[in-house]
């Protein structure tokens, strides 16, 4: 009596997060399923197409393009926004000086609006009237002043850059964070020893913030594969697909092509792609931790 | 006691209900008029006072976006069944799926009923670009017509010591000149198609007629013609002599390119009747409008016709209309809309296609809007290719495939297979 009594009470308190959680995540995701198994333009009726869409993906270049931009993305995230997340972290958490003015300057890029941040990298990348090229041309190096954002070449990198710009500042703070939760015993102690700085960070602090690591990388990796604002706003994904993300080839698909059904696809595909790496790559880490 | 709470949530629960039947139907307008459009300061002072007049009859609902977003907007909420009563649309390619979807009504319906508006009020052509090519009837009002029209800054010309080209070989020169002196000859690049498409046209229609390439695009379903091959090469020329910005994305799309110009870093770039007021006074006044320069082995002098005709107008959801709770409330609002004074502000608003018997005062209008009327009052129209394009995908291509020109990543032939690829997707 006692546990049935206790079952319809956590019933009760689990019931709202479960109400909420179907009707704002588990049926959306349903629904782009069921909607990623036909073809519809959005006005007629809706045409099952079995996997069909998921077949014509891995053939359609564009896709393909938009996939390696996003990895390309992906592994840019990992080895610049982690590292450098991670060693602003590790210098300003051994400064006494000045720490909550960098602290706020090197968080700063991430309270500015992404539409902020990407139309002012717009403006720098400009090629007739831009900053940077100006200064290239002025040292006299305009021979090499490129074409940021419609050079297909250097589209990718372009919009890459302002988002782990900007994305650093997060990384940062968490791994400040994690640095902070060290007990200053184990430093001291590792001073005392005689521990060089290098070895502080390599041998103590990198192994004790793991757990914040693994998780700033499944950040990062899972924000770059659904990284759309900085493409969108700069370039549209071009010129053509040469700067576009997954999101942003699912978006022109589904809200200016009116393919909701291929649309549904990618958006599904990217899922995949996010829940995958995050329990693939907890898997491991895990593993390793354990080892 | 347990009698009256239950009264009292009946009461809640009927009330609003009531008070909906009360306020009649909801009438819901999709439209562009927000922000800084020429137009919207009438439409939204018009549309007030008259919600305001009736609201015991209707409640009107005005939802607004520009641009692109406002396409999105429409698409969407046709995928959510949502569709608005009243909506802006775009002929051709972009309105034929509400057609097929049963969610465009014929205007000649509307026509019939209402107080305002007669049917040969407007010209016949203009309501054939509304016309439908899979089913019999005309499914919007044609009222977005333009004429569009180059503007040249004479003070860079005279300064920089070169004349208006008459040529693109002449344009060529005179983009040489321009480049020595870091100025950007023509402010036309291309993000989303915007604004290389108007350009592309120009070079399009100097070879072959309007009605030529409706036969060809729309019911030929045939992009890769010569003449469109050989137009797209002509752009990547144009862009190798560097007529174009160097930054063809960044500085593209209307508000960019027209920032350019006005801070005299673009000798010349394209003028719309959108675009006639943001013209500073003093630069409208040190500006010229221009003939667009004539390709070597032109058939069709450019002298005499400009990119335009019916660019968008409104239409009627036809589920709505013929509901009988609305159709009088929908055909009021769209009388508000259709009145002479209504039609006088749209001309003030820059636009030149005007119902008959209403006169367009030059008072008031932007200097640039006179300039152009002034110039172009003898010129034909030519469609933009883009609306001649059947249907999202291949219009989509269409722009994307622009881009890549503009920012010369993709050879003239690539371009023309590419769009060809979307629109035999779109058979």
């Amino acid at each position: 009596m006692k546990k049935q009594r206790n079952l319809a009470i956590s019933a009760t308190f689990l019931a709202p997060a479960f109400i909420l959680f179907s009707v704002f995540v588990f049926a959306p995701i349903f629904m782009t399923f069921s909607y990623s198994l036909t073809d519809w333009d959005g006005v007629a009726d809706k045409v099952l197409m079995g996997f069909q869409n998921y077949g014509t993906m891995f053939t359609d270049p564009r896709y393909l393009k938009s996939l390696t931009n996003t990895l390309t993305l992906v592994v840019l995230s990992i080895l610049i926004e982690v590292p450098a997340g991670l060693v602003l972290a590790f210098l300003l958490s051994r400064v006494r000086f000045g720490y909550k003015f960098f602290r706020s300057v090197y968080f700063g890029p991430v309270v500015i609006s992404s539409a902020i941040v990407a139309v002012m990298f717009s403006v720098l990348f400009n090629d007739d009237v831009g900053a940077i090229n100006y200064i290239l041309r002025a040292i006299g190096l305009g021979a090499i002043a490129p074409r940021w954002l419609s050079d297909k070449t250097m589209a990718l990198y372009s919009v890459c850059i302002p988002q782990i710009w900007q994305s650093i500042g997060i990384t940062f703070i968490l791994f400040l964070a994690g640095m902070q939760s060290i007990p200053d015993e184990i430093l001291e102690s590792a001073r005392i020893d005689g521990a060089s700085s290098t070895q502080v960070f390599f041998r103590i602090v990198i192994p004790l913030i793991a757990e914040v690591i693994q998780m700033v990388i499944i950040l990062a990796v899972t924000g770059a594969l659904k990284s759309f604002d900085f493409s969108w706003i700069m370039t549209w994904g071009g010129p053509d697909v040469a700067s576009s993300f997954l999101a942003v080839y699912m978006y022109r698909l589904t809200f200016r092509e009116f393919s909701f059904g291929y649309g549904s696809t990618l958006a599904f595909s990217i899922l995949v792609y996010s829940f995958l790496f995050s329990v693939v790559f907890k898997r491991i880490a895990s593993r390793n931790s354990q080892a | 006691m347990k009698g009256k709470v239950l009264l009292l949530v009946s009461a809640l629960l009927i009330l609003p209900l009531a008070i909906a039947l009360a306020a009649g139907p909801e009438v819901r307008v999709a439209h562009p008029f927000i922000g800084n459009e020429e137009f919207a300061p009438y439409f939204q002072a018009a549309m007030s006072a008259f919600a305001e007049a009736n609201k015991a009859k209707l409640t009107l609902k005005l939802e607004g976006e520009q641009g692109d977003d406002l396409r999105t907007k429409i698409k969407t909420d046709m995928a959510a069944g949502k569709l608005a009563d009243i909506y802006w649309s775009w002929p051709g390619g972009q309105i034929e799926p509400m057609v097929k979807a049963g969610l465009a009504l014929d205007v000649r319906k509307y026509v019939e009923k209402s107080k305002v508006l007669k049917w040969d009020q407007i010209a016949p052509k203009d309501w054939s670009a509304y016309k439908s090519a899979s089913t019999d009837g005309f499914f919007g009002i044609p009222m977005g017509g333009i004429k569009i029209y180059l503007v040249a800054n004479k003070t860079l010309f005279a300064k920089y010591g070169v004349k208006y080209p008459k040529t693109i070989d002449e344009l060529k020169a005179v983009a040489k000149v321009f480049n020595a002196n870091g100025i950007i000859p023509l402010a036309v690049g291309s993000k989303g198609g915007n604004t290389s498409h108007w350009l592309y046209a120009h070079l399009v229609y100097q070879y072959i007629t309007e009605t030529d390439t409706y036969k060809i695009i729309s019911k030929g379903w045939k992009f890769t013609e010569p003449v469109m091959v050989k137009c797209a090469q002509m752009v990547l020329d144009l862009a190798q002599a560097g007529v174009f910005p160097k930054d063809t994305m960044t500085n593209s799309e209307y508000a960019p390119v027209q920032a350019l110009y006005n801070e005299r870093k673009a000798a010349m770039v394209y003028g719309f009747p959108w675009t006639s007021g943001n013209f500073t006074d003093e630069i409208a006044a040190e500006s010229d409008v221009i003939d667009f320069p004539r390709t070597a082995d032109a058939k069709f002098d450019p002298v005499k016709w400009t990119i335009g005709g019916i660019n968008d107008g409104f239409s009627i959801n036809k589920k709505s209309f013929n509901d009988a709770k609305k159709t009088q409330a929908i055909v009021s609002v769209m009388d508000v809309i259709m009145t002479d004074e209504s039609w006088a502000a749209w001309g003030k608003a820059g636009r030149s296609i005007l119902k008959k018997g209403v006169s367009l005062p030059k008072e008031g209008l932007p200097p640039m809007a006179v300039k152009s009327f002034d110039f172009s009052r003898n010129q034909e129209t030519r469609q933009n290719l883009w609306i001649l394009l059947p249907g999202a995908v291949s219009q989509e291509a269409f722009v994307n495939q622009l881009d890549a020109l503009w920012a010369q990543s993709v050879s003239a032939d690539e371009y023309a297979k590419t769009i060809q690829a979307s629109v035999d997707k779109g058979k």
